[in-house]
């Protein structure tokens, strides 16, 4: 059975991290080629994936130029620091209640620092579209370097579950924003 | 254009795009037209970059048009050749005439 509609996941891809000023013309030239030409052809889901993928970079690229995703980097940065300040802040308020040692601070601190990063990225996509994706990035590049580096006490699990779990955390964020976007 | 300025192989491809296909041309009718003609595999994205550097130095207008059904209520957006944009197309392919002149037995189709 062939399905109707685009592959949903690479129309998610696009309305991430294509910038605003493309999104509308590039969704809506695709979704157009797609309803003529390609959606009855056999290689349709292939065809949209490729042209979403090759088209992301140049777009992205240009914006670069432009220095939108220098501005986008520091939206982002800051809302990542934002979003730091309240998990430290509620780290210090369970350091009085838990010792350091407590698997259950440790288990607390994980769904306090993805929740604060989720609430970061959905308030990024808000203030600038792709300020999300790059929070995701910034989230794991920081989170490489604390575990090469060593730094704190927490276990090596901790660690991993932020590196994998934190930029995707950021990405739910702005996805649900973008839901509720009209 | 500036004196010496040559266009790039897309920026060449997509303003002789725009000339052939006049009030028609959009993203995806450009990108069509190049596929077509050329056998060039480009993605819309290349299009849409190309285009707004082209924009970006007064090459070519762009306007919007009306949203339709089977764009998802999207609208398109129409590009027009400038004269500056034609007049860049008339000195870049007068530089490649000069260039490729005599080569004719080389290629056979110059």
């Amino acid at each position: 059975m062939k399905s109707h509609s685009p592959p949903r996941l690479a129309n998610w891809l696009l309305a991430s991290l294509l910038p605003a000023k493309d999104r509308q013309e590039i969704m809506g030239d695709l979704a157009e080629e797609w309803s003529f030409h390609v959606q009855s052809s056999g290689f349709g889901r292939w065809w949209y994936w490729g042209q979403a993928l090759r088209s992301i970079p140049p777009c992205v690229w240009n914006r670069v130029r432009e220095g939108y995703w220098i501005r986008t980097f520091f939206v982002a940065l800051g809302v990542y620091i934002g979003a730091g300040l309240v998990e430290a802040a509620a780290d210090v308020a369970l350091s009085g209640i838990l010792t350091s040692e407590s698997l259950l601070r440790t288990v607390l601190n994980l769904v306090i620092g993805l929740t604060t990063i989720a609430a970061g990225g959905y308030v990024a996509a808000r203030l600038r579209r792709g300020a999300d994706a790059a929070m995701s990035v910034i989230v794991f590049v920081v989170v490489t370097v604390l575990i090469a580096a060593q730094v704190g006490d927490a276990p090596l699990w901790y660690g991993l579950v932020f590196l994998i779990v934190g930029p995707l955390s950021s990405f739910a964020g702005g996805a649900l924003f973008l839901r509720k976007a009209p | 254009m500036a004196r010496g300025e040559i266009l790039g192989s897309l920026e060449h491809i997509i303003l002789l795009a725009l000339l052939r296909l006049k009030s028609r041309a959009y993203g995806m009718t450009v990108r069509r037209e190049i596929e077509e003609r050329t056998g060039r595999s480009i993605s819309i994205g290349a299009v849409y970059a190309t285009l707004e550097r082209l924009e970006t130095k007064g090459y070519v207008s762009s306007f919007t048009g009306e949203p339709t059904p089977e764009r998802g209520g999207r609208a398109k957006r129409f590009f027009r050749l400038e004269p500056r944009g034609e007049e860049a197309l008339r000195v870049s392919h007068d530089a490649i005439r000069k260039m490729t002149r005599g080569l004719r037995s080389r290629w056979g189709t110059v």
